[in-house]
């Protein structure tokens, strides 16, 4: 009997091809895009994870400086006085190739020795340049360089290479190319030299910036009960939790657009099986009244999806694999942007990717297939339903499903207010609400249908009602094409809306932020050192007006490695938004040094509120400092905190500075101030000179690329909706047959049918449309508050625009219209007869 | 004649967590092998012809030479009669000779790397565990001084307790669950191998190195193995050798055995082998009798026969572990057997060297017993 | 036949793949005739019908009505033909389901730009006039299949058609139903002068016939009427 069955559905979808082929791309795409991203996710993980890990090595923690640096008899005193033997001094600092301006790298200087234990640079294994690991250690003035670097510089074993480092020129030889391991890794490791080489070229002998450790727990213990003079002792990775959780965070939104795709696509499988199932119900009651139980039903369905299934969702994970391949860039470039890193070359992602693809793929089928499922099962066999019938029960479950919108809404905002503040809470109550869209989205249909028949049928005439009122009663088909297009549409508005909110934040904040006209930045690795006599004399310079000064350093506090921006203003002030409260009192507080700003993002990652001490080691000791106000910042650096100058240099004894800002006078030639000031700090000082204006623009950059592959995403669930409209449009059309035999036969021509269809999947597409409106705003405000909030710790104005609103409708309406291209085409070409002929 | 242990290539090895294939196909060891036939040796001096040893001078750093190490092995046993065995060895490779003259500003920018092995053997609960240590000269961190004769790496030393004739050394090592607090004493002269103490190793002028032994240093002090602390006493081997380049390019490796045995005297006896299998010509050793007469032994004075053999489950590398050795001139016949099967050093450098014991025949039929440490290198 | 034919089909010839249906099939039918086409199921009446009507092409010979050629015409030529001058009525009523039944009858008026509120006067008359005045703003599925039939009859002749075609228009209704329907259908074109084609298999209808026409092996033949 089952045979039979089988036998039948697999007839039934050779005979309908596009409906086979629909119902197959709607869960080869949803798997496929889910599929792509989360292979593109796990392979910029796994590279970005590996070349972290390949520069930690197995390093557990690290001994770190309070001050600037460490006088290397501390490492004496940890290998020898308390005789840990896993112990590696190094010497890190940003250098510049003189051969290529603006570009800084690593230098990693570390005694070879102490390596084997720690880390596994591919330059110390032996088969390439090996050799000269002796002449690295004594020769001085020699590097191994990163192979990517030295494609583009042209360096090989045996050339030179002119660094500039402290506003000097070196020239270096360079004895061999650091090339990739064994693994299917390509990491590129920094600029390696003897630690011997690197104070030297640095000019800090008797100096090293840290000393990287393996120890166990009781040995950490032991030592962080007992640190050095001015060190602290910091767990490996704990220095880059900042950069990790926003890389993870980063992650999970991709992982949240994929599985959103997944979701349309289950739609479009609703959608297809449902109307498969519609399709057969004459075959079906049949069936019942020979005797076919309905269990015997229910599993010839099931298992007509399950071969679905397995068919879509291999397809779907060749064309993940396909899409990985593209998307991984992209996600690779982003991340890299966060951890403002070199970019790595991905890393072969887990095969179990697959296997979850696979199973999420065919649950999604079978879930989506299980209530037309149970219609087949429950088919009468008394009779035939009428269609008539079918559409008021498609019309009473609109309302009920738009009825069970509402506890969905409700739930959703319990998540929010109730349930625990992570991501996954949030992408649960934004999933929650997409799905109320979805569930309100027929009746909202059947509303606007109702409300055009009557405002249009009187101007239109009777072509345009048929076209409304199709709508309206073929709602068993297009009630979930429709609402499958909402959603999509509603993300992609969503998106958009954020995406503009966000860029509108960004631009309000970087004008607030740069108080200055000219940016001179330094290295903090290479500070300068510029007394008030430098500063004296920049202000003579003509044309300028105030200078501001700022000393950044990255510190050990007690909420893990922050940034730390000690400033003194100018005519412009601190330049920070407050988002604590009074701004006023906050700033007043700060500029007097009777406190730190923190950043939000800091402030919501460590549950900081303002009031709360932050403890940050000095050379003059711990410094408990009070949080006086929280203020937006859009870095993706470390967290990061702002305090007075003068607070700073009364606890840490450090007249460096790292950046100056330069307010220029009107009319003030900005390259005739920067020449000056270049004079002033000396021809080679190794700063970088931007306008206020270049560094908008930059950021502006880095943030469009940032959302590319947002962009794609959003691309690629309007693919998958526009799909849905197409395979319940052609359902529609397909079921229309006599239905336009007979306006034919009554006079129709075919262009007016064209255009009746067009009319018909355009109107769905305007529902869908104008459905996505409120609920892509609504997902806008979501994200907007809740996601990137919980994500980045960001908070944004959230300015909606119409923009991307009507963007979202013209999508919808666009991709309704040519889905219904071929439909439209279709019924003008159906062969008369053959309609009329179909009863 | 542990010289040919050599590890310039630990420069090599040490660095890296994994040879590269190319490198695989090869013994570790032979890693090493490859920097003692280094041709690169300007600057720094060779063993060409004898020279006076004296002491304690001797017993301090040679840098002129590039390679050099100071070798103590020992068996002892514990209250109960529990026999333990250790090794503490200390390595120096000079990368260049010092009157290169690139002084810098930093104090890393030295000439010299140490390394020191560490390995205790318990035969009791079959247990062998070896660690290493490895740091350049720069901050004291390594180092040998002269008067009186100290050499360290990090925290391990070994050190002679002060100028006298006597010859009183403290060996002091320890990582974790193994270490060792050792007192080793004997009122002996030093034993120069070979020609008044050059040992040549190879047909080429300069293929040598200067090599002297204590065979028999009284011991007592503490042992640590798995944590656990056993106060033993007996006697250690002290081996000393300094060179800058000794093997010829058809040499593999080498066995070498160093026996203490019941005669009151003692046997170095070290077989170079040829890529071939057979005993190289340069192969020889020492034997002292009970009475303190020495004599030098060549290849043909001594017939060595492998019994046993063991595979190692961590470098697949099999070693002859157990040995029939025979010196026919004084009608002597000893089997020696390890404490232990698996005494492989899987470090920096990968070799076996373990304690052995062994028992037979002499000249008069009577019993004759031995103790030492065996050494397989090369495999 | 001395009346000159209005609808002349000459040597038509008509196959659905392999199955020839007409084969050189002539008819000739006068102005305001009303003419029944009899045969078994599947002799080819429908298809005689829809080729008059210009639904399909014929594969060979031509159909001409009131003198000009179906088959020169374009598909939005044929399509503004039927529009004016054909009225069609099925055996399975096709209403469209989603319009009430007097926007199913105003829907050719729709079609011939008559002003929506003089085609509902119209359409509201007419119904009026064939008892239905009652269902006007009912959907088809709300009203019996007697009460559709009649409906897709006004809806046929509610533009004043010169031709309506029925096919089987009684063949889904009961025997008084399909007397009454068929009256109506009879009346209708009468007072309008309306020519009249139906296919039918019931002899009943036949009788309500000018001129009865066969179906037989894709010949058309006379009957006696």
């Amino acid at each position: 009997m089952m045979r039979l069955l089988n036998r039948a559905s697999l007839r039934f979808y050779l005979r309908h091809p596009w409906q086979l082929g629909l119902a197959v791309a709607g869960i080869s795409l949803g798997v496929g895009v889910f599929v792509g991203v989360q292979l593109a996710n796990d392979s910029a993980a796994r590279a970005f994870d590996l070349s972290a890990a390949l520069v930690r090595g197995s390093t557990s923690h690290r001994l770190v400086p309070i001050g600037a640096d460490l006088d290397e008899k501390v490492y004496r005193n940890i290998v020898i006085d308390r005789d840990v033997a896993t112990a590696a001094p190094v010497i890190e600092a940003n250098v510049g190739i003189a051969a290529h301006p603006g570009l800084r790298i690593p230098l990693l200087g570390v005694d070879p020795t102490q390596e084997r234990n720690l880390r596994s640079f591919a330059a110390f294994t032996p088969g390439r340049g090996n050799g000269d690991l002796t002449r690295l250690m004594t020769e001085p003035g020699t590097v191994l360089v990163p192979a990517a670097l030295a494609a583009e510089l042209g360096a090989e074993p045996g050339s030179e290479l002119t660094l500039q480092i402290a506003g000097r020129e070196t020239v270096v030889h360079v004895l061999g190319i650091v090339g990739s391991l064994t693994t299917d890794v390509q990491a590129e490791p920094p600029l390696l030299a003897d630690i011997a080489t690197a104070q030297e070229l640095l000019g800090m002998p008797g100096r090293i910036t840290r000393i990287d450790l393996r120890l166990t727990e009781s040995e950490a213990a032991a030592l962080a009960a007992a640190t050095p003079d001015g060190t602290i002792l910091v767990r490996e990775g704990a220095q880059r939790a900042a950069f990790d959780e926003l890389a993870t965070a980063f992650r999970t939104n991709l992982t949240a657009l994929g599985l959103l795709a997944l979701v349309v696509g289950t739609f479009l499988i609703y959608s297809t099986m449902s109307f498969a199932i519609l399709q057969r119900r004459a075959t079906l009651g049949v069936l019942r009244a020979i005797g076919v139980t309905p269990r015997e039903l229910l599993s010839s369905v099931l298992v007509e999806a399950l071969v679905l299934a397995a068919v879509a969702t291999g397809l779907g994970l060749l064309l993940g694999r396909g899409l990985a391949a593209g998307l991984v860039d992209l996600v690779l470039r982003t991340i890299g942007d966060i951890y403002f890193s070199s970019v790595v070359e991905a890393a072969r992602p887990s095969p179990w990717i697959y296997v979850q693809g696979a199973a999420l793929g065919t649950a999604a089928t079978l879930i989506a297939a299980l209530k037309p499922a149970l219609d087949a099962a429950r088919a009468s066999p008394a009779a035939v339903l009428r269609r008539a019938t079918l559409e008021r029960q498609a019309k009473r479950g609109a309302v009920v499903a738009a009825w069970l919108a509402l506890p969905l809404l409700a739930v959703s905002g319990a998540i929010l207010a109730y349930g625990p503040k992570n991501l996954v809470a949030a992408f649960g109550s934004l999933f929650a609400v997409l799905a109320a869209g979805a569930l309100l989205t027929p009746l909202a249909t059947v509303a606007l249908m109702a409300m055009l028949d009557r405002l249009l049928g009187r101007f239109l005439g009777l072509p345009a009602v048929i076209a409304v009122r199709g709508v309206g009663a073929s709602l068993s088909r297009t009630g979930m094409a429709t609402a499958a297009l909402a959603v999509a549409i509603a993300t992609v508005n969503g998106v958009g809306l954020m995406i503009g909110s966000f860029r509108t934040s960004l631009s309000s904040w970087l004008e607030t932020t740069l108080t200055a006209d000219l940016y001179v930045t330094a290295d903090p690795t290479t500070p300068l050192a510029a007394d008030s006599d430098v500063l004296a004399m920049l202000m003579e310079v003509p044309g300028v007006a105030g200078v501001s000064v700022a000393r950044a350093l990255v510190v050990q506090s007690s909420v893990g490695e922050i940034a730390v921006r000690a400033f003194r203003p100018g005519a412009r002030g601190f330049g920070l938004t407050i988002v604590s409260g009074p701004a006023d009192a906050a700033l007043a507080a700060l500029a007097q040094g009777r406190g730190v700003a923190a950043s939000e993002r800091l402030m919501f990652a460590r549950h900081l509120s303002v009031g709360d001490e932050l403890t940050l080691p000095s050379p003059s000791g711990p410094q408990r400092l009070p949080i006086v106000g929280a203020y937006r910042d859009f870095n993706t650096g470390n967290y990061a905190i702002v305090m007075a100058l003068e607070r700073y240099r009364a606890s840490w004894n450090d007249l460096t500075i790292t950046g100056l800002g330069v307010d220029l006078r009107g009319g003030a030639d900005a390259a005739a101030v920067e020449a000056a000031v270049r004079g002033l700090l000396g021809p080679k000082a190794a700063v970088r000179i931007r306008s206020s204006s270049g560094i908008e623009e930059l950021s502006l950059q880095v943030f469009d690329r940032t959302f590319q592959i947002t962009e794609v995403l959003r691309l690629l669930a309007a693919v998958v909706a526009f799909l849905g409209v197409l395979s319940a449009l052609l359902a529609i059309e397909l079921d229309r047959g006599r239905e336009i035999g007979v306006l034919r036969a009554i006079g129709f021509a075919p262009r007016d049918l064209a255009t009746s269809v067009l009319t018909q999947t355009g109107l769905l597409g305007l529902a869908a449309g104008l459905v996505a409106l409120p609920l892509g705003t609504a997902l806008a405000a979501l994200l907007v508050h809740v996601i990137n909030r919980r994500s980045f710790g960001w908070s944004m104005e959230f300015a909606p625009t119409f923009g991307p609103l009507g963007a979202g409708l013209a999508l919808a309406i666009g991709a309704a219209l040519l889905a219904g291209v071929y439909p439209s085409w279709r019924a003008s070409r159906v062969v008369l007869g053959t309609a009329l002929r179909e009863e | 004649m542990r010289l040919l242990l050599m590890f310039s290539a630990l420069v090599l090895a040490a660095c890296s967590r994994e040879p590269a294939s190319e490198d695989k196909q090869l013994p570790r060891a032979s890693i090493g092998l490859r920097y003692l036939r280094a041709k690169d040796d300007a600057g720094f001096a060779r063993a060409e012809e004898p020279r006076a040893l004296a002491f304690p001078v001797d017993h301090g750093s040679h840098p002129w030479f590039r390679t050099e190490w100071w070798y103590f092995t020992g068996n002892l046993k514990s209250t109960d009669g529990d026999r333990y065995g250790f090794e503490l060895t200390f390595f120096r490779v000079g990368l260049r000779p010092p009157e290169v003259d690139a002084p810098g500003q930093s104090a890393w920018r030295r000439d010299q790397i140490w390394m020191a092995h560490l390995a205790v053997t318990d035969a009791t609960q079959q247990r062998f565990v070896a660690r290493e240590r490895i740091a350049r000269d720069a901050l004291d961190l390594a180092g040998a001084a002269a008067a009186p004769a100290r050499v360290w790496v990090k925290g391990w030393s070994a050190a002679r307790g002060d100028e006298s004739a006597q010859e009183r050394w403290r060996l002091s090592a320890g990582d974790g669950d193994v270490g060792l607090q050792l007192n080793l004493t004997t009122d002996d002269a030093p034993v120069p191998n070979g020609e008044a103490g050059l040992d040549r190793k190879g047909p080429e002028p300069g293929n040598a190195s200067y090599y002297y032994s204590l065979p028999r240093l009284a011991t007592t002090g503490v042992l640590k193995i798995d944590g656990r602390e056993v106060a033993v006493e007996g006697n250690a081997w002290m081996d000393r050798e300094w060179s800058t380049s000794a093997l010829a390019d058809d040499v593999a490796g080498w066995d070498w055995f160093g026996l203490r045995l019941s005669d009151g005297g003692s046997l170095m006896f070290y077989r170079l082998r040829r890529r071939d299998g057979t005993a190289d010509a340069f192969s020889g050793g020492m034997r002292v009798d009970g009475a303190g007469r020495r004599r030098r032994l060549t290849r043909d004075d001594v017939e060595l026969t492998p019994i046993a053999y063991w595979a190692s489950p961590v470098s697949g590398t099999r070693y002859p572990i157990a040995w029939q050795l025979k010196i026919p001139s004084e009608q002597l016949a000893l089997e020696l057997r390890p404490y232990v099967p698996n005494q492989e050093l899987s470090l920096s450098v990968r070799y076996w060297e373990g304690a052995v014991s062994g028992s037979g025949t002499k000249r008069d039929g009577g019993a004759m017993t031995a103790d030492g440490y065996l050494e397989l290198a090369g495999y | 036949m001395t009346t000159p034919a209005w609808i002349e089909v000459r040597e038509v010839s008509k196959a659905y793949g392999a199955q020839p249906v007409l084969d050189h099939a002539s008819l000739a039918i006068e102005r305001g005739a009303r003419v029944a086409v009899v045969g078994r199921s599947g002799s080819g009446k429908s298809t005689l019908l829809r080729l008059i009507g210009g639904l399909e092409p014929a594969d060979a010979g031509s159909v001409r009505v009131g003198g000009a050629d179906l088959g020169a015409y374009s598909e939005a030529e044929r399509a503004a033909w039927r529009r004016r001058d054909l009225g069609f009525v099925f055996q399975f009523f096709n209403l469209l389901p989603t319009l009430t039944v007097a926007e199913n009858v105003e829907l050719p008026l729709a079609l011939n730009a008559v002003v929506a509120k003089e085609a509902r006067r119209r359409s509201l008359a007419l119904l009026q006039e064939l008892g239905l005045g009652a269902c006007a703003d009912r959907f088809p599925e709300e009203i019996s299949g007697g009460e559709q039939q009649r409906v897709a009859i006004a809806r046929a002749v509610v533009h004043e058609p010169q031709l309506v075609l029925a096919d089987e228009p009684t063949g889904n209704l009961d025997i008084e139903t399909a007397g009454q329907v068929l009256a109506l259908l009879r009346h209708t074109c009468e007072r309008r002068g309306t020519t009249l084609v139906i296919a039918t298999h019931s002899a009943d209808v036949a009788a309500q016939a000018t001129r009865v026409i066969g179906i037989r092996g894709g010949r058309i033949e006379e009957r006696a009427s």
